[in-house]
């Protein structure tokens, strides 16, 4: 809609120009009845008429059309305003045409009923007999002039006296006699009409002239006068020809009557000639009458079918809106009818279903952030945790449970339990053991711990299993946990307080049987013969050297269970720590080889402590070897990432497969001889300088590897 | 509709036809007493219709109209007056004449040709004084009789929109002078 005609604007245009033909009109149905009014200009207010009644119809076409427009856009409402505006026509129309159809019959009718012929004769007749009896006062004038004439003929007196005479002998109202030329002679009579009498008319003069008499009927404004002029001609041939001047007024009353039958005659005629026209005139003000009320009338149908299917438009847009999402618009609220109702209630269920969405997005929000929150607790969470729906089928799986298992869990989710073996193979013993925990429960919660192989290395696990009962999803959870730590500090721990009683409860009495055998020695030295001597000698001997072994025995474990000392680190120069260390073996040196990066391997590190680790390795390394022909010892330092790595390698059994997994116990040994804890020794304190162990069988026999973390400088 | 469209349609497209059935057979403007005097010649004929019109008491009007103007070359023409007179015809059926009123005088006649030839022949009418002009300046004064057709009664007004038998009328003449 362009911005110069808005519909509004329309309205206005409309409402004025309704309003300004209704004026006109009202102004031409008056003036068409009476003829007083606009009896100028009448023409031009018929004109302004068409003009204005052919503007509310450009209106009602250009609505018309941009009606049709919208229809054919498919604008929402205008078909109901198609079918309000077919309505209104409609009701408007048929009447409309229905009176304009009848009145134009009627007037045809009765203007033609005006006329007939016996009144027109009647008329006709009346002024016949109104032109009677004027004549025939006329023909009484002309006698008296004729009598006036004859009697100025024969008389010889003074024209004024005798004229006087004459005209009072006939008894007429004016008599004037007149040179032929026009020059008054003498006026008599009993009243004049004017004080110098009209002259008589050139061509009365030359009638005279000619012998000839002129009777006529003058009309003026205050009456009829009869005029009669006549030639008088003196017996005296010598007198020149005078003419006489008759007037007499007609009767009052009679003049009157023949004016009134005059006036009506010519009312009659005027009347009777122009009824096409008046037929015309009177059609004419009826069509534009109602061509006003159609065209207000079609105007005002469009309008208000659109002013009824406004309210329309806007809910269809509105629903659009909501369709799209939009739930912020609101209709205004124009009317107080069902319309404005039904745009209330549109208005209200547009802000319930904005409060439903807000709600919902809110709880939508809280359930993604319990979520978030559960995940990123489960994610955190060092325990594997698993999710089974009802069919033992994975749903979930938390990061901790792929790392303590190692494999790839994320890929079983949706495959069931029983498949996990052929999946992933690794996997078949963990799965056959939770399998194992819900069959042997019936359901119930379990627990149970378990030793897994993962990833070549034996673990401690313990799980817990149970169904999740009331669950909205029925379901089960496994969680499970690599105690292995646990298990292993719990078994040093345990070591260390045997082994720190047992150092103290057998090293008190040690000291004094050492001294009891030595000086059961020194006392009985020389009182005895040289055969018990002897014997005495060999048993104090073997005494002091077994409690001295069993010192040995119990300061090892007095350093195995000794607590750590922290703060009392330095920096160690691990290249140099062993060359000191392998010095003391010199004799096995063309066995040994070693490879040394260039460079120093510096680690936080008790140098004493570490001597320790490396002999232990060392007497392990020779105590394995102790038959063999060719010993070997392989030793290897280097670097890898921020750590030190440390290789021993031997050419003897190896470990057993079953000691592998235990060989930092204290008390699990292979050797014939020994404590069993020297690798415990080694790996405490490893431990200690935040190293790790690792213990396997390399090409030829065992290899122990030590990782240390460099120092940082 | 087609009604109303016929109706608008003939009442706005059709302008009343202007015949100049008046046709003017002379006219001067004269100086004279320092008075300027308009002396013309129309040739009227009545058609039967006016004629008809005339004998059915339907009284006619005519104008005389006389436009003085000053030309001016930078804008419209100055309208200095109007001059304009009117004749009054109607028929007697008593006495079976016409009558011509003018102003205050009124004279009868018994044929049309006559009341045509009065009304025709304009001899020596003062349109303006002089002294009302400045001298020397050209001026222009357009000369017009015409039938006055708003001063019939309404029916025939309306007859005069459609019907060209109605108007009778001059071109206008327009005649220079200096005062």
């Amino acid at each position: 809609m362009s911005p110069l005609l808005t519909s509004g604007r329309v309205r206005w245009v409309l409402l004025a120009a309704a309003s300004l033909s209704a004026i006109a009109l009202f102004l031409l149905a008056t003036a068409s009845a009476n003829t007083a009014l606009f009896a100028r200009g009448y023409d031009t207010l018929l004109l302004l008429n068409g003009v204005l009644v052919g503007v509310l119809i450009l209106i009602v076409v250009w609505q018309l059309l941009q009606l049709r427009r919208k229809l054919k856009r498919g604008v929402f409402g205008s078909r109901l305003a198609a079918r309000l505006v077919l309505l209104f026509a409609l009701v408007a129309v048929l009447p409309g045409a229905l009176v304009y159809a009848v009145s134009v019959q009627f007037i045809g009718r009765s203007i033609e009923s005006w006329f007939d012929v016996r009144v027109d004769r009647a008329l006709e007749g009346g002024l016949n007999v109104g032109r009677a009896a004027l004549d025939s006062l006329l023909k009484d004038t002309a006698d008296k002039a004729g009598r006036i004439a004859n009697a100025l003929a024969e008389t010889t007196d003074p024209y004024g006296a005798a004229l006087a005479r004459a005209a009072e002998q006939a008894g007429a109202f004016e008599a004037a006699l007149y040179a032929p030329t026009g020059g008054v002679l003498a006026i008599a009579g009993t009243g004049q009409s004017t004080a110098t009498p009209e002259p008589p008319p050139a061509q009365a003069l030359r009638r005279a002239r000619l012998q000839q008499e002129t009777t006529e009927i003058v009309q003026r404004d205050e009456g009829l006068w009869l005029r009669v002029v006549v030639p008088v001609n003196s017996d005296d041939r010598l007198q020149p020809l005078k003419v006489l001047q008759v007037i007499e007024p007609v009767p009052r009353g009679l003049a009157q009557e023949v004016e009134k039958v005059q006036s009506g005659w010519r009312d009659y005629q005027e009347i009777s000639f122009s009824r096409d026209a008046l037929k015309r005139l009177y059609a004419l003000t009826l069509t534009l009458t109602l061509l006003l009320a159609l065209g207000s009338a079609l105007g005002l149908a469009v309008v208000l079918s659109e002013r009824f299917s406004a309210p329309l438009g806007l809910l269809a847009e509105g629903t659009r809106a909501v369709a799209e999402g939009d739930f912020t618009r609101r209709q205004p609220v124009v009317s107080t009818d069902e319309l404005g109702i039904l745009t209330e209630s549109f208005n209200a269920m547009t802000a319930q279903l904005a409060d439903a969405r807000a709600h919902n997005e809110e709880s939508r929000q809280a359930i993604e952030t319990t979520r978030a929150y559960l995940e990123s607790i489960l994610g955190s969470l060092s325990a594997g945790v698993l999710a089974f729906d009802d069919q033992y089928r994975l749903r979930t799986a938390n990061p901790s449970a792929a790392v303590i298992l190692q494999q790839p869990l994320a890929d079983l989710t949706g495959a069931p339990l029983a498949d996990w073996g052929r999946r992933l193979p690794a996997l078949a013993p963990f799965a056959e053991l939770v399998a194992d925990g819900f069959r042997t429960s019936r359901d119930g919660p379990w627990q149970k711990e378990v030793s897994l192989s993962v990833g070549n290395l034996a673990r401690t696990v313990l799980m817990r299993g149970t169904r999740i009962p009331g669950a909205p999803v029925p379901g089960y959870v496994v969680v499970f946990d690599d105690v292995s730590e646990l298990v292993q500090a719990q078994r040093d721990a345990a070591w260390a307080e045997v082994a720190r009683r047992l150092a103290h409860e057998i090293k008190n009495p040690l000291t004094p049987i050492q001294l009891s055998a030595e000086r059961l020695a020194v006392k009985l030295e020389g009182r005895l013969d040289p055969a018990d001597a002897e014997t005495v000698k060999r048993g104090t001997s073997t005494i002091v050297n077994q409690v001295q072994a069993m010192k040995q025995m119990v300061d090892d474990f007095a350093i195995y269970a000794r607590t750590p000392r922290p703060g009392q680190l330095q920096a160690v120069d691990l290249s140099a720590l062993l060359l000191d260390v392998l010095a003391l073996y010199d004799n096995l040196r063309p066995h040994t080889s070693l490879a040394l990066p260039d460079g120093a391997v510096v680690i936080q590190g008790e140098p004493t402590r570490l001597r320790q680790v490396f002999h232990n390795l060392m007497q392990n390394a020779i105590d394995a070897q102790a038959g063999a022909e060719s010993p070997r010892f392989a030793i290897s330092l280097g670097r890898d990432g921020g750590e030190a790595r440390l290789v021993f390698e031997d050419a003897g059994e190896g470990f057993p497969a079953d000691i592998v997994a235990r060989a930092f116990e204290p008390y699990v040994t292979t050797k014939a001889k020994g404590t069993g804890l020297g690798l415990a020794i080694v790996k405490k304190i490893v431990d200690e300088h935040g190293g790790r162990v690792t213990l396997d069988n390399g090409a030829r026999g065992a290899r122990v590897t030590l990782t240390f973390p460099l120092a940082t400088r | 509709m087609l009604l109303a469209a016929g109706v608008a349609a003939v009442l706005l497209l059709c302008p009343p036809a202007r015949a100049d059935t008046i046709a003017v057979d002379s006219a001067e403007v004269r100086i004279e007493d320092d008075e300027v005097l308009l002396n013309a010649q129309f040739a009227i004929s009545l058609n039967a219709t006016l004629e008809e019109a005339l004998q059915r008491g339907i009284p006619l009007y005519f104008v005389l109209e006389a436009d003085v103007t000053r030309p001016r070359w930078y804008w419209l023409d100055e309208k200095v007056l109007r001059f304009s007179t009117q004749y009054r015809v109607s028929w007697l059926p008593l006495t079976r004449q016409y009558r011509v009123a003018s102003g205050l005088l009124s004279q009868t006649f018994d044929t049309l040709q006559e009341v045509e030839r009065l009304i025709g022949r304009v001899n020596s009418r003062v349109i303006v004084r002089a002294g009302e002009l400045e001298r020397g300046t050209r001026y222009d004064v357009s000369v017009r009789l015409r039938l006055d057709v708003n001063q019939l009664p309404k029916p025939f007004q309306v007859n005069a929109l459609a019907s060209r038998d109605w108007h009778l009328a001059s071109e206008p003449h327009r005649i220079s002078f200096v005062p």
